[in-house]
């Protein structure tokens, strides 16, 4: 679920705080977070889908109704447990049985109509709209409560012999003008509803709770459940088998599925596709090749000498550059020969400067600059001299 | 073979259909009717080994101008060719159109015209011609390639032009000044001329006076017929890009209005491009014909990566150079390569020739120098400053055995060696 995550949406540099600034891995770390969290949330939050054996007369599993199933069996009713609906339909055997759904979730539109139609009593778990309008079109969908100890509050003998069970989720309510009866209202909503279309019976529970093996001996869930199901001489428990659900009518593969004008175009595509690359692989003629000149900026050397004396801070050997360039510039000009002593540089420029000897022979001749600072400071003093110097 | 895109557009035509018709034999059907078409236009296509091509147009062109090349195609089929033609350069060439769409009915002939504005000096070629002949229903076509023989010629630009006509108003000024002089070094008798009031009593020709009847003075004027060896270094040094450009295409920038200037000055011009070996030579060339055959000789000259051998310039030059003569030398002021190659061989150059070297100054290395502020500006100013400082020496060394040097930026190069060229012009020193 994680792998498809979503590209992380562009940040505006408002979205970005102080904090972030220093740290960039944060934010994309928090992003990455956030949709982890979303993840696991949404994976907490999506119900169940019922696992194996969930309300199956076989399981002995807590969320199994081999008890309940093992005890209709002694006494009396008839328990098949069936897969499809047509055994389902079968095995019921006409008017006096009743067929078991207790996942109508899994059944198929046209299953649910097969269902519908047939002559046996139905008793319907935890539907949702859409089995509740094939199934027990007297009823609809009101809201989901909680499941938990409720008491029957109706007039219903198989409620009201059991006593409080344990009832809720599927809220009922029974359309208007539909005569039946309501028991375990949760929250004002009643849990159980019962009514009779025709000649047979129609039970829908809000919830599949009372039949489990884990809650059968909890307050009068059995009661419940035996009496409801009791009743019946046989039942058939549909219990469908989500690999065998969809093929209704024999064994089509996907492949015949798909209409034969799909494979047409397809092929037809192919050829225009093969067409086009036909077209775009034969070029006009070969690329020209050619010899392409060196690219050697002349100033590359200097450019990376003065990288260098960065590098290894050479103060001393750029300070040295810069003086004698001064003092060779300047020579000319206060007419010293190329030979001149330190002392006669200072002493020949001090006529022409109103910095003083001293300042003037630690500025030319002084100790190399002790940082980058001091370097560039150099650099405008000794601007600053050649300024002063030309121009008296 | 070639397919075109219309028959892409066909198949997908045949989609409609198919979905049209929902039936195998739709499909089968639009596709073998698809298979026939261009099966047919293949058979129909004007055949492409049978047309003759030939070439004409520029074959000399400076660079950054625009010349012209056509290509005459003539089908000598009996069906008429419909075709895309692809005249293919090399890129720097800057062929275009790439591509032509053209018809020539059985029989008949196109000219097509491919504009070049070529990038670089040089010989450039053309590559094959690929002739795609399609069909009449355009879906397919026969492709097939010619090679059709040309060579544009791409010479030096030569943009210091500009400065031709100043130059010459020098020399002009310098030919009248020296004209109604006395004699001195380095001009020589030119003709005679009736006196005018003004002129310098002191060259009236006595002797020419008393033949004819009226007062002859002497005219003079700077000397003529003075041999100017060019001498191109071709090594690393001028790979170098100064502002973009080779130290080498700054050179040969120079010495062609020097060559220009020298020959409208009466001089000759040689010229030999070196580095290891001798890579260009026009010597003798005559004085009209000089400059031609200067670019002509610079056109496909390139900066080879090793080091010049400068016995070998030095031996080419006193080949050249049997009367003395002014040897200009365009090379870089590297202070190694002058010291261990150019110095030895100097003496025995300078004793018999003048000597000038002109080198092509870096202006960003200039630039640099002025860099304040930061640290690595003013770090980048030493560098500059060491630089430039390597360059100095270098040239006193060279001055120090009678050379003279000219050292500029690649813009003022030529009009300052112009100038160095008028100077021992005037002086009468060459």
């Amino acid at each position: 679920m994680t792998t498809e995550a979503p590209p992380a949406p562009a940040r505006t540099p408002a979205q970005q705080g102080p904090a972030a600034k220093g740290r960039p891995w944060v934010a994309p770390l928090a992003i990455a977070g956030l949709i982890v969290l979303a993840a696991v949330l949404v994976a907490l939050l999506t119900p169940a889908t019922p696992s194996q054996g969930f309300l199956d007369p076989d399981s002995t599993q807590p969320g199994g109704t081999h008890a309940l199933a093992d005890i209709l069996g002694e006494r009396g009713t008839l328990v098949d447990r069936v897969t499809t609906t047509q055994a389902a339909v079968q095995a019921a055997g006409g008017a006096a049985g009743a067929i078991m759904i207790t996942n109508p979730g899994a059944l198929t539109t046209t299953e649910l109509g097969d269902l519908a139609g047939s002559a046996a009593n139905i008793v319907v778990v935890a539907p949702d709209r859409t089995a509740l309008a094939a199934l027990a079109p007297g009823l609809t969908v009101a809201a989901t409560t909680p499941v938990g100890p409720t008491q029957p509050a109706c007039a219903l003998a198989a409620a009201r012999l059991a006593g409080s069970a344990d009832m809720g989720g599927t809220g009922l309510h029974l359309a208007a003008g539909q005569s039946g009866v309501t028991c375990y209202p949760s929250r004002g909503l009643p849990s159980l509803a019962q009514y009779t279309s025709g000649s047979r019976s129609i039970t829908v529970l809000g919830t599949g709770a009372p039949l489990e093996n884990q809650n059968l001996a909890h307050l009068g869930n059995a009661a419940l459940a035996l009496n409801l199901l009791g009743a019946f001489p046989r039942l058939a428990w549909l219990v469908p088998q989500p690999a065998q659900a969809a093929p209704a009518g024999g064994t089509k593969s996907l492949w015949q599925l798909i209409p034969l004008a799909a494979y047409l175009v397809a092929a037809e595509l192919g050829v225009a596709l093969l067409l086009t690359a036909l077209w775009r692989a034969r070029r006009l003629g070969p690329l020209v090749t050619e010899r392409l000149p060196v690219v050697v900026r002349a100033a590359e050397t200097t450019e990376g000498h003065a990288r260098l004396y960065q590098a290894r801070r050479a103060r001393d050997q750029a300070a040295a550059a810069l003086r004698t360039a001064t003092i060779e510039r300047l020579r000319p000009a206060v007419g010293l020969p190329a030979a001149a002593t330190p002392a006669a540089v200072t002493s020949a420029l001090a006529t022409r400067s109103a910095l003083g000897q001293a300042r003037l022979d630690a500025l030319l001749f002084g100790p190399s600059p002790d940082s980058d600072a001091a370097l560039v400071r150099l650099a405008n003093d000794l601007d600053a001299l050649e300024r002063e110097v030309r121009s008296r | 073979m070639a397919l075109t895109g219309r028959a892409a557009v066909v198949a997908l035509v045949g989609v409609l259909v198919v979905l049209a018709v929902r039936d195998v034999a739709a499909l089968i059907a639009v596709n073998a009717l698809i298979l026939a078409a261009i099966g047919t236009d293949l058979m129909l296509a004007a055949g492409v080994g049978q047309l003759r091509l030939s070439r004409g147009g520029d074959t000399r062109l400076l660079l950054g101008n625009t010349g012209a090349v056509t290509l005459t195609i003539e089908n000598p089929g009996r069906r008429p060719l419909h075709a895309v033609i692809r005249d293919a350069w090399r890129p720097s060439a800057g062929g275009a159109p790439a591509r032509t769409r053209v018809t020539i009915p059985a029989a008949g002939r196109t000219t097509l015209t491919t504009t070049l504005t070529p990038q670089r000096r040089g010989d450039t070629s053309p590559d094959r011609v690929t002739v795609r002949s399609l069909g009449p229903l355009g879906l397919a076509g026969r492709q097939g390639h010619h090679e059709v023989a040309w060579s544009v010629r791409v010479l030096p630009p030569f943009l210091s032009r500009r400065h031709l006509p100043e130059k010459l108003g020098i020399l002009r000024e310098l030919d009248g000044q020296h004209r109604a002089l006395v004699r001195g070094e380095g001009s020589e008798f030119d003709s005679l001329r009736e006196y005018v009031l003004g002129d310098d009593v002191r060259s009236i020709d006595w002797r020419s006076s008393a033949r004819r009847s009226e007062v002859l003075v002497r005219t003079w004027r700077p000397e003529r017929d003075r041999r100017i060896v060019l001498v191109l270094d071709t090594s690393r040094t001028a790979a170098g890009r100064v502002a973009g450009v080779p130290r080498l295409d700054a050179s040969m920038d120079a010495s062609l209005l020097l060559a220009a200037l020298a020959t409208k000055a009466g001089d000759h011009v040689d010229l030999i491009a070196v580095d290891r070996r001798v890579r260009a030579r026009v010597v003798g060339a005559s004085r009209s014909g000089t400059l031609a055959a200067l670019s002509d000789a610079m056109a496909p000259l390139e900066a080879e990566l090793v080091e010049s051998d400068a016995g070998l310039l030095a031996s080419s030059v006193l080949e050249i150079a049997r009367q003395r003569c002014l040897v200009v030398l365009f090379t870089d002021l590297n202070r190694a390569a002058i010291e261990e190659g150019l110095l030895p061989r100097l003496p025995a150059l300078a004793s018999r020739h003048r000597i000038l070297v002109a080198a092509v100054a870096d202006p960003r290395v200039l630039e640099m120098a002025a860099g304040r502020g930061a640290a690595a500006a003013v770090y980048g100013a030493a560098a500059s400053e060491r630089a430039t400082a390597e360059r100095t020496r270098a040239s006193a060394l060279l001055r120090r055995h009678g050379v003279q040097v000219v050292d500029a930026v690649p813009e003022s190069l030529p009009p300052t060696l112009a100038d160095a060229y008028l100077a021992l012009k005037g002086a009468g020193r060459l």
